[in-house]
């Protein structure tokens, strides 16, 4: 068997030079094919591994960083162009903190994300785009306290929502009021009040810099929830008043009562916008210019009736978008402004009657859309 | 984990979302550990996400003081509000998360 294989091993190494004849004619292309060889994505992602498993036990940090960097050589090549190489990186990192004040709770978060697509001979790169974006989340909280029950309470409190939920499977009505007022008396929670701001920077450049373009964006949102019974903040949830009398009258309260939580949500926004892919505008304008855009949302959800053990939702939504500075040919073909509104009865069973009034920015005309139906959760449905 | 009323981490999700009105008062245990996160008060399918998110972490950290001032829970070892805060987030923005996914997390956060 040995000698079989050092007979097999002689012929191989006498007919090599035959196989790199064929391959390589002149000292030029050996030459060129070595360094071809020696630059290719393979070999340079692999030395750049070899690298990082050495960094990685002697600077932990600095690997960190070059590991969220995420670094990729690549050949580039498009239609008929010859191949280039290069690399792309990203780059993304979110720093949060959740912290408590003594006037006011934080929620803040950084986001960093580098992205881009980098040849080494810039013709050569099909995909000549650099985006550096920045975001920043602030959300500032008052209010929302619970008072600090000891562990025996802790333990009464859990007893209590066992035996309510053992009154409601009975249909004790008289024992889920009672469970339900003890409960209260160890569950005392301020209104809670927030406002958030977002902030976002994204530089945008081809890769030497020749043509560059700034996307900002703001955005403030602000809400409320009143969970204690006793508090005044809900009884300024006006959009509310109509749905506590149908729960009255259908039996799903027992009393007049308007929902503290369900005040509704607002979000004013300042946005940077950069069409791409809009006839409507291009017709009207002739160009895809990027504009300015304000707009405001606001959102309501509340609880309308509960029938026969579904719990029927109400949800709607208003979104309002004004273009700063449109041309008049914009204004004229009613496209630089747009309102919409939406809202919808809905059970956990899936079913659902919905209407649709307006317009959003890609829409071409204001609809009025009426819809009934069931909506099926197949395992992957999220809205 | 199995979503029971036997357990404490599930007795207080339950009495938690009771408390802050997040689900109808007359929801049994049972029926709560299956509904998800747009079943829920504070998730409007016809909002946009930056409301929905701004309304997921409101809750979240309503949730956070509720379990760990009403429900006397304590951080698990190398878990703090930043992080418990955080990792429900997570949760209650995704509209097809269950309360019983949440209960999962709760679990891995809190000691009751």
């Amino acid at each position: 068997m040995k000698a079989v294989s050092k007979i097999g091993l002689l012929i191989l190494f006498m007919v090599s030079p035959l196989f790199l004849s064929a391959q390589i004619r002149t000292f030029d292309e050996a030459r060129k094919a070595a360094l071809d060889s020696l630059t290719s994505p393979n070999v340079l992602n692999e030395a750049m591994g070899r690298y990082m498993s050495a960094l990685q036990n002697e600077n932990p940090a600095a690997y960190k960083f070059i590991r969220n960097f995420n670094l990729k050589f690549k050949t580039f090549q498009a239609d008929s162009r010859p191949p280039g190489l290069g690399f792309s990186y990203q780059y993304d990192n979110s720093w949060a903190k959740n912290s408590r004040g003594k006037a006011c709770d934080a929620s803040q978060s950084f986001n960093l994300n580098l992205d881009g697509n980098v040849a080494f001979k810039k013709v050569y790169n099909p995909v000549n785009f650099l985006e550096s974006k920045f975001f920043y989340n602030g959300s500032f909280f008052w209010g929302g306290f619970a008072e600090k029950n000891s562990p025996e309470q802790a333990k009464e409190l859990r007893r209590i929502f066992r035996d309510y939920n053992d009154a409601l499977k009975n249909k004790d009505k008289v024992k889920e009021k009672d469970l339900m007022a003890s409960a209260n008396q160890l569950t005392h929670i301020t209104d809670q009040y927030y406002i958030g701001i977002n902030g976002s920077a994204s530089y945008e450049s081809n890769q030497d810099f020749s043509k560059t373009q700034f996307v900002p964006g703001l955005l403030i949102n602000a809400g409320a929830s009143s969970i204690s019974g006793n508090s005044a903040l809900r009884w300024f949830n006006l959009p509310d008043y109509p749905f506590a009398l149908i729960r009255l009258l259908t039996g799903t309260d027992t009393r007049f009562s308007v929902s503290g939580v369900a005040i509704p949500a607002v979000l004013f926004g300042l946005d940077y916008v950069i069409p791409t892919q809009d006839s409507l505008r291009q017709a009207v304008t002739g160009a895809l210019t990027p504009f300015s855009r304000v707009r405001f949302e606001a959102s309501f959800k509340t609880e309308a009736a509960r029938v026969a053990s579904q719990v029927i939702w109400f949800s709607a939504d208003y979104r309002w978008y004004h273009q700063l500075a449109a041309p008049q040919a914009l204004v004229n073909a009613k496209i630089g402004h747009f309102n919409y509104f939406t809202c919808n009865l809905s059970s956990t069973n899936g079913f659902f009657v919905s209407y649709s009034y307006g317009q959003l920015p890609f829409d071409k005309q204001k609809d009025s859309v009426y819809a009934l139906g069931f909506k099926y959760d197949l395992g992957n449905w999220t809205k | 984990m199995v979503w029971t009323e036997s357990s404490d981490v599930c007795i207080s999700i339950y009495g938690t979302l009771q408390t802050l009105h997040q689900i109808d008062a007359q929801t049994t245990i049972d029926t709560t550990g299956l509904l998800r996160m747009q079943d829920l008060q504070f998730y409007n399918t016809t909002a946009s996400g930056d409301i929905n998110n701004a309304n997921a972490l409101a809750l979240a950290k309503l949730i956070d003081v509720t379990l760990a001032n009403s429900f006397a829970a304590s951080y698990q070892s190398n878990t703090d509000t930043n992080e418990a805060i955080s990792r429900m987030l997570t949760i209650l923005q995704d509209a097809g998360k269950t309360v019983e996914n949440l209960s999962d997390t709760v679990a891995t956060l809190y000691i009751f």
